[in-house]
């Protein structure tokens, strides 16, 4: 009866939501040119009730014998716009047999595919346990039933025609180019939708729908009278990946950007050799978000902690989280990280993750001491012994995705954020109060297997008396996390507070997702700076 | 059985070729040409057209913590389409071979097109069936039967051991049966079956205080021998547990192939292009003649030799490109002077006057002419100085030097007068492979590492003053 019910539900939101048909079959001729011939071979093998897919998949996969399964499908598009057009689709079913886990994905959407998936996973589930059985407990259960839920944009970006995208970006290097001599430029966009249909044995179903946009516009500058300065160049804010669609582009304001842009350029020739030594730092709130990703980030997923990422990924900083949640990570109070997964244009952020959990808003680390970690359900019940002692539910915090439904499900990084200082200290102020230091503007990172050791070169300025002065060449700075948190002395306030995109690969076959990671700039006492060119 | 796309299935035909992969998981000829000409056929307006497929079938299993954790078994099958017309291009992309999806594949290249600039002059027409290719051995049926990795016992096979002393495997191993298809419109099939398999194993101490690596992949998973891949991870683990810090600096370095495969690979990856260096770009710029490369000239040492054949049968790698452009037998540096960089068939017809492209595999064999030692050789001669087992996250800083930083990982031991004497806490780096390559003391005979994506040759090098810049205390 239930079932009966999310099928048509799910029939209308394919119709509705989803990329219609009809869409494919507009595309198929060109004007004035003749249809071919095409013989409909496997056209009946197009399944528009993808729902009933993933629901056979974890039927068969019950039958067979799992105490737990879950299917997925995904059908992603990705543009390039004027270079490249792609289409994905997949289909994935996991399975849980005696505490192990199986997992076949393939192409093809049809019900006979489901079923072989959903076998094959149960097979394979089975043969990991070489006849024992593990104790995998799952968390609390998905309780939705019948979701949708599509990401707020204001338009598909898949429904702007490619020839307006080109007019952006044609108009931006004409705009650019007539507003000053000597101006080059560069721009470029990508787009991806990802429609994911899935369900679990629990009873679960649900569709969503996500976006990704980014776009890269950037002058570069150069005079011949100053030939000597050498060239500059400037890239428009705000146009990171993002979850957003086209407005996030066509409602950017990029031609009135253009004269700033180019001031940028200007500024960012006058340069000098870094001057290697240990400095009072003022990090951006870009710098910050990629530190905190790297390593307080990547430390905190509960798998590396515990050595299943050993062979991939790497391990954590912050291993036996048993022993070490509860316990200052960090020696500064100031510092507070939270995760979520619903924070508006968030590129991890969805209504369900891949288990059919809601997502909780969440902390990690507390004014320095470690509270939590990243989890899904088979991992929050590694940590229920903490979570019994301190009086929480034992519960997952929702971070199982996959980079698609050919790939596994397993934990991933969902948003975060390194919340704002008490006090309403902008950037500038923080700037004003250095008298010889130097201000981060956006960092490379290399970083070692624990999320511990950085190398980081990146935009950096000098500052001379509370004031932004020329950039500075090949610098990088060096660090160990601990340390280089428990130096944070003050942070920004809430209106500095600003998203970046960060993405992370991990497991085996190796698989990448994308999240946000929000921050607010900082002061940092005594960071080495050095020239990595100039060796030991 | 046959494959478990019913748009795939090959069509009953006399002349259809057998399929290398008795399942169909993987395309045979028969089944990527039918997959071809059903593009084809919905191509409208003339021009050329070239068809890529890719496929793969592939099973892993993955375990941690001396027990299977995941695994994995998948296929799929990608078609990449470029439509040409009088130089205007439009390129797309899809993963589903059901009707629909294929019409929407050419409606958006073609879309695509339109929007395109003509420059007939820019794009030479696809490339029509002139060039053989060579006919490496990299289908072993076998590898392709390996159905389920898990009743390989590949796991236990260093979870026993561990488990034995106490220790924590972790690894990954995988076996696939692949193939590799490019048409044109102009007449150009290719086709070409390969099996890859691999087996990596990291094994450490359960609170951290050691890790050992090993890893290798072959064509042929009766090659990847895990067993004595798990012996070198628990051995190195053991010998690596509580590291003491040692100062920084320039140290005499023993790196053994997989390390040397780690710097090395980047040169291999990203500094080989010939228009690059011919338009002061990279390491094989010539400074002193802005606009030529440094062929012809010495530029690592002589006794070294960087090369790559895709009949190399240890170093095979399937003979053509995406484009269906053959890969040659081309020694890129012969005993330390640069002889070849690679450039697309474009380059070939307007600088070389050739109508053929010198594509990079990527895939390589660093080799020694002359008489080579062993690692224990190499520790031997030493009198201060530092064995290194691989790096971790080698990122380049500057492309002109290939300036590179990283840190190193899973087992690195001091040596002092001729013997190791104890494991050091990992380094961050700051090197260049033409640094290395320079300062060479001794060179080991080559053997094939780990790097799935394209294979590597290559022997362990004792160099002198690596650069070894900071402590980092990451196990």
């Amino acid at each position: 009866m239930q079932r009966r019910h999310f099928l048509r539900r799910a029939s209308l939101a394919a119709a509705a939501g989803f990329v219609p048909h009809r869409l494919f079959g507009e595309a198929k001729t060109l004007p004035g040119r003749a249809t071919p011939a095409i013989v409909g071979r496997c056209d009946e093998l197009y399944a528009p009730d993808l729902h009933a897919l993933v629901l056979r998949a974890v039927d068969a996969a019950r039958s067979a014998g799992a105490s737990y399964a879950d299917a997925h499908i995904t059908w992603t598009r990705t543009q390039s716009p004027g270079w490249t057009e792609g289409e994905r689709r997949a289909i994935g079913v996991r399975a849980l047999v005696n505490g192990y886990w199986g997992f076949f994905a393939s192409t093809v959407w049809s019900p006979d595919e489901a079923a072989r998936l959903a076998r094959g996973a149960v097979a394979q589930a089975t043969a990991h346990g070489r006849g024992r059985t593990r104790a995998a407990e799952l968390g609390p259960r998905a309780t939705i039933a019948n979701g949708e839920w599509i990401m707020p944009v204001k338009y598909d970006p898949f429904d702007i025609p490619v020839a307006e995208k080109l007019d952006v970006m044609n108009a931006f290097t004409d705009y650019a180019s007539s507003y000053q001599v000597g101006i080059g430029t560069q721009a470029d966009m990508a787009f991806l939708r990802e429609q994911r249909i899935s369900a679990t044995s629990d009873d679960a179903s649900w569709s969503q729908t996500t976006y990704q946009t980014q776009a890269g516009f950037s002058v570069t500058y150069r005079d011949e009278y100053h030939a000597h300065l050498g060239a500059g160049a400037a890239g428009a804010d705000g146009l990171g990946l993002s979850g957003r669609g086209w407005e996030m582009i066509s409602e950017s304001g990029l031609i009135d950007m253009i004269p700033q842009l180019i001031a940028d350029a200007e500024a960012s020739r006058y340069r000098t050799v870094v001057d290697v030594g240990r400095y009072d730092m003022i990090f951006s709130a870009d710098a910050m978000a990629t530190i905190l990703d790297r390593t307080l980030g990547a430390a905190t997923e509960l798998d590396r902690a515990l050595g299943y990422e050993a062979n991939a990924g790497g391990t954590s900083f912050l291993d036996e989280p048993l022993q070490r949640l509860g316990t200052p990570a960090i020696e500064n109070p100031l510092i507070t990280v939270t995760a979520n997964r619903s924070v508006p244009h968030g590129l991890a952020t969805v209504k369900w993750d891949n288990e059919g959990i809601m997502p909780d808003d969440f902390t990690i680390i507390q004014n320095g001491v470690l509270v939590d970690y990243q989890t899904t359900r088979e991992q929050a019940a590694w940590l229920a012994p903490y979570y019994q002692r301190i009086g929480k539910p034992v519960r997952s915090h929702g971070c199982a995705g996959a980079e698609s439904a050919m790939m596994i499900p397993m934990q991933h990084a969902p948003n975060l954020a390194l919340e704002p200082g008490a006090l309403e200290t902008s950037f500038e102020e923080l700037v004003a109060s250095i008298d010889n230091g130097i201000a981060v503007l956006s960092l490379d990172m290399s970083m070692d297997q624990q999320g511990l050791n950085g190398l980081a070169m990146g935009t950096m300025r000098e500052i001379k008396k509370g004031k932004l002065g020329r950039y500075v060449d090949n610098g990088a700075i060096v660090f160990r996390a601990p340390e280089f948190w428990k130096s944070v002395q003050a942070l920004g306030g809430k209106h500095t507070f600003q998203w970046s995109a960060a993405s992370r690969s991990k497991g085996e076959p190796s698989q990448r997702t994308s999240h946000s990671v929000g921050a607010v700039p900082a002061r940092i006492k005594q960071v080495s700076l050095i020239d990595p060119q100039r060796k030991a | 059985m046959m494959s478990h796309d019913p748009c795939l299935r090959e069509p009953r035909s006399l002349f259809a070729t057998p399929s290398a992969d008795p399942d169909g998981r993987s395309l045979s000829r028969a089944a990527s040409q039918s997959l071809a000409e059903r593009i084809f056929a919905l191509m409208t307006g003339g021009g050329t057209s070239t068809v890529g497929i890719e496929s793969r079938w592939r099973n892993n299993v993955r375990w941690a913590r001396n027990d299977i954790a995941t695994g994995g078994d998948t296929e799929q099958t990608t078609i990449e389409l470029t439509r040409v017309i009088r130089g205007a291009s439009g390129n797309a992309s899809t993963n589903a071979t059901a009707d629909d999806a294929l019409r929407a594949c050419v409606g958006r290249a073609e879309s695509l097109l339109m929007l395109g600039d003509e420059s007939p002059d820019d794009y030479p027409d696809p490339l029509p069936t002139v060039h053989p290719h060579t006919e490496p051995t990299l289908w072993f049926g076998d590898t392709a039967a390996m159905r389920d990795m898990t009743l390989s016992a590949v796991a236990d096979a260093s979870i026993t051991p561990a488990h034995t002393v106490q220790l924590w495997a972790a690894g990954y191993a995988d076996a696939a049966a692949n193939s590799r298809a490019v048409f044109n419109t102009q007449g150009l099939t290719r086709y070409y079956a390969y099996t890859t398999a691999q087996c990596s194993i990291t094994v450490r101490d359960p609170h951290g205080h050691g890790s050992g690596w090993a890893g290798v992949d072959w064509n042929d998973w009766s090659r990847v021998q895990p067993e004595r891949l798990a012996q070198i991870a628990l051995e190195k683990c053991i010998r690596s547990r509580n590291p003491v810090a040692i100062e920084p600096g320039r140290y005499t370095a023993i790196l053994e192939p997989q390390a040397v495969c780690d710097l090395v690979a980047p040169l291999v990856e990203r500094a080989l292009r010939r228009g690059d260096a011919e338009s002061e770009s990279g390491p094989f710029a010539d400074p002193r003649r802005g606009g030529y490369s440094r062929i012809g000239q010495r530029v690592i040492d002589p006794r070294l030799t960087l090369s790559a054949d895709p009949m190399d049968p240890e170093c095979g790698i399937v003979p053509f490109n995406v484009n269906g452009e053959p890969y040659q037998a081309v020694k890129w540096i012969d005993q330390g002077v640069l002889r070849e960089l690679w450039y697309d068939r474009e380059y070939g017809l307007r600088q070389l006057g050739k109508d053929f492209a010198l594509p990079n595999s990527e895939a390589f064999r660093l080799s020694s002419a002359t008489r080579t030692n062993t690692i224990d050789e190499m520790i031997a001669n030493t009198t201060r100085g530092i064995l290194v087992t691989r790096f971790n996250n080698v990122d380049l800083l500057d492309f002109n030097s290939m300036l590179a930083t990283g840190n190193t990982r899973d087992g690195i031991w001091l040596i002092e007068h001729g013997k190791i004497v104890k494991p050091v806490k990992n380094f961050r780096f700051t090197e260049s492979p033409m640094f290395i390559l320079n300062n060479v003391e001794m060179v080991g005979a080559p053997q094939r590492v780990f790097r799935p994506l394209a294979p590597a040759v290559v022997p362990a090098l004792m160099v002198r003053d690596f650069s070894f810049t900071g402590v980092v205390d990451a196990v």
